[in-house]
């Protein structure tokens, strides 16, 4: 009785979540997370050449100019891949049972910040295990056993 | 267990899948559509699994009492354009409707964008075509 209404234009009722695709993954914070770590300790390892090498002196700027430049950039997109996690994955019944969420994200994206702003391996670290936490909460609400790991 | 209370189980499992189901639409409720008390929507997206998929085509009905259980038609607080297909998790004591998708995984809905009024509201699905 109803094929001839399968091909009409109906009008649409959404049925969708705000993320279409529904895939998310602390990896991402972390994997950039790692990188600045590594380029901190880089940075702080980077040696200055003598003062009358002028060549030794502009790969030094050059190399050191790279390390802050990347550092810069993926502290940046750590702090939006736990900004996306933070707004779009978690939801009121994660707050429920994980009381410290909110403040979870918010000294990351913190911690984010102020790895750009400084050298801090303190700081670099404590972004980590701030990840780290996340990655727990993040696994546990999907109900699968992920254990942590870094590349580096 | 008694016969009374196996008959008794068998029609509240009965019921449940009835209040989650939607039946049919029939010759009354096309009469309906064709004298424009009631509206066709198409599904689209996955949050009302396994209720109704992708490509559903379900009959609107302005007219009739919404109630805790029912599939909902309604607007998107933030969003102008856009009209959902979701279901009344619960309706508070403001009179305020929590809506939710069945599959949860896969919805933005009242966990999101918090609980809506009435007016936002625009009737209930009481039936749906048969799908191929």
């Amino acid at each position: 009785m109803f094929d001839k209404w399968r091909n009409v234009d109906f009008e649409i009722a959404e049925a969708h979540c705000d993320g279409p695709c529904g895939v998310y993954d602390p990896s991402q914070a972390r994997i950039e997370a790692e990188s600045v770590l590594q380029l901190t300790k880089k940075i702080l390892d980077l040696k200055a050449p003598d003062a009358g090498d002028q060549k030794a002196g502009a790969a030094y700027q050059n190399t050191l100019t790279r390390y802050i430049a990347i550092k810069e950039d993926r502290a940046e997109l750590a702090k939006h891949h736990l900004l996306v996690l933070w707004t779009d994955y978690f939801k009121p019944q994660h707050l429920e049972k994980y009381a410290d969420l909110h403040e979870l994200f918010w000294k990351s994206a913190k911690l984010c910040s102020a790895c750009k702003q400084e050298v801090s391996l303190e700081h670099a670290q404590e972004l980590m295990d701030n990840i780290k936490r996340v990655h727990e909460i993040f696994w546990e609400t999907k109900g699968k056993d992920v254990p942590w790991f870094t590349a580096s | 267990m008694r016969i009374a209370d196996l008959t008794w189980s068998a029609s509240a499992f009965l019921s449940a899948i009835m209040i989650h189901m939607l039946r049919v639409a029939n010759w009354k409720d096309m009469l309906l559509f064709r004298i424009g008390r009631r509206r066709i929507f198409k599904v689209a997206g996955n949050s009302m699994l396994p209720t109704l998929k992708n490509g559903d085509a379900v009959m609107i009905s302005s007219s009739v009492p919404i109630a805790a259980g029912d599939i909902v038609l309604a607007q998107h607080p933030y969003k102008q354009s856009v009209k959902m297909i979701k279901r009344v998790a619960a309706i508070d004591d403001n009179g305020r409707y929590s809506l939710t998708g069945d599959n949860s995984d896969e919805s933005t809905d009242s966990r999101t964008f918090g609980t809506v009024s009435i007016e936002y509201i625009h009737g209930k699905a009481v039936c749906r075509l048969r799908s191929k």
